[in-house]
């Protein structure tokens, strides 16, 4: 070896040595300015994919969109009666609180945001939305979406962040199931190349004995997600010696999905 | 030669952009496309190893800057906030120095160069790097789900990353040309892109 060589080797495996032992804020510095430079990248290839899917949506026939139109006419009455029932039961629901005196329940202050990168090239499961701390986003903020919870809030920045997805095993939440006094905790797998990713749902009792099709819902005991978000539903219980496990399907679906909105204030 | 080192540099930058909009290969076992370590292992090959390194520098921050998760505790007790067990910021500069190092190492030592040659030690190279990757994110997380799709993720990345990599070499080689011979058009002596420029 060169005696440059070696030298340049000695540079390199200090200036490495700092970077590995820097502080929290020299890192949030770097990334910072990475995800400044490549925003635009990122908007761009989200602009581009939602162009692609519109061109191919429009490829439609005549024939297609009629029967769109037909199950679509089928569908509106029955829910314009449902929504007339349940304008009834809200109401008469005010009422009666009103008569109890109990207080309305707490509402989720949303802030909607768009799904501009969905499986960047990490070995985690995250995707970025273009909302970031000018939205008052911040880290482990709940996400969810119209099919349920989707994650939380990881890594903010000015208009951008990315979210955990609740697919990923680091991402961790306090579940209960529906119709039971069960209660776990729920995380994703690691492992399942090329499956269908299957959340695991933790310290159930031996004797749990539940229908397939079960919802799990959050259990809001763990401090980060509020109670009574749909997580997904029971596929399969696996019982162990001390508790059982079940496989829980997530309700969220990252294909469908081009909105998702943060949790940024449960009042 | 130090406006090629700036070119090269530009494209790895670039490469960060482009990362953005390459997708996740479902249909082969979540397979990713790895722009960023791909141009750097194709520049390893038009630059000198002190240059190298400092492209691993460079490399690793972007790389790090996108894949490590929040390093921000928020002090906060609770059940569903768990440190994420996570490399530090920074651990890529390492593995793109070692894996620079074993390109131009081959390189000192093969008789022959070329574009084929080049690929195959592109593929050698991502295979490596994505290999040593998997393993210390699995030796920090505490598990080893080894089994047959954990290996066909990886080889399926690497193959279809370094699918690209003549592409690489192309743009390394198309850019090259103005600096070393400024009266030839640039998309001139393709040819010799096969035989042993690069």
């Amino acid at each position: 070896m060169k005696p440059l060589h070696l030298i340049a080797s000695l540079v390199f495996l200090l200036i490495s040595t700092w970077v590995v032992s820097s502080s929290e804020r020299t890192v949030r510095g770097f990334q910072v300015t990475y995800y400044k430079l490549i925003s635009p990248f990122i908007k761009a290839g989200s602009a581009f994919d939602q162009k692609t899917k519109l061109f191919f949506s429009e490829v439609q026939t005549s024939q297609q969109l009629e029967k769109r139109l037909v199950a679509i006419e089928s569908e509106f009455g029955p829910l314009q009666a449902t929504e007339a029932r349940y304008k009834q039961i809200e109401a008469e629901n005010a009422r009666l609180r009103s008569a109890l005196d109990i207080k309305t329940r707490s509402k989720f202050m949303l802030t909607s945001a768009k799904v501009v990168r969905r499986s960047p090239a990490t070995w985690w499961e995250t995707i970025t939305i273009d909302k970031g701390g000018d939205n008052r986003l911040a880290p482990q903020i709940p996400v969810i979406s119209e099919q349920g919870l989707v994650g939380k809030v990881d890594r903010v920045f000015n208009d951008l962040s990315t979210v955990l997805l609740l697919t990923d095993e680091s991402c961790l939440i306090s579940a209960k199931v529906d119709g039971t006094p069960e209660h776990g905790i729920i995380s994703g797998q690691r492992g399942k190349y090329g499956e269908e990713s299957l959340l695991r749902l933790k310290y159930l009792t031996n004797d749990i004995s539940v229908p397939q099709g079960t919802k799990v819902y959050t259990s809001g005991k763990g401090g980060v997600f509020p109670d009574n978000i749909l997580i997904g539903t029971i596929v399969s219980i696996e019982t162990g010696a001390l508790y059982a496990e079940a496989l829980v399907k997530p309700s969220f679906n990252l294909d469908e999905s081009e909105v998702v909105f943060a949790i940024v204030n449960d009042q | 030669m130090i406006r090629y080192i700036f070119v090269c540099l530009a494209l790895l930058i670039l490469s960060a952009g482009i990362q953005q909009w390459t997708p996740e290969l479902t249909s082969f076992c979540k397979a990713h496309i790895l722009v960023i370590p791909l141009f750097f292992f194709c520049i390893c090959h038009v630059q000198r190893y002190t240059t190298t390194l400092c492209f691993a520098l460079i490399a690793g921050l972007m790389w790090d800057s996108e894949q490590i998760l929040t390093a921000f505790e928020l002090n906060i007790p609770d059940d569903e906030i768990k440190p994420v067990d996570n490399l530090r910021f920074g651990y890529s500069i390492f593995l793109f120095g070692i894996v620079g190092f074993y390109i131009k190492f081959i390189q000192a030592f093969l008789p022959f160069r070329g574009l084929l040659v080049n690929y195959i030690n592109t593929f050698i190279a991502l295979l490596l790097f994505i290999l040593l990757d998997n393993f210390l994110i699995l030796y920090v997380r505490g598990s080893l789900p080894l089994d047959g799709k954990f290996f066909l993720q990886i080889g399926n990345t690497a193959f279809f990353t370094s699918l690209i990599s003549p592409l690489v070499y192309l743009i390394l080689y198309l850019l090259w040309k103005p600096f070393q011979n400024g009266d030839q058009s640039i998309a001139g002596g393709l040819d010799s892109l096969l035989s042993n420029k690069l």
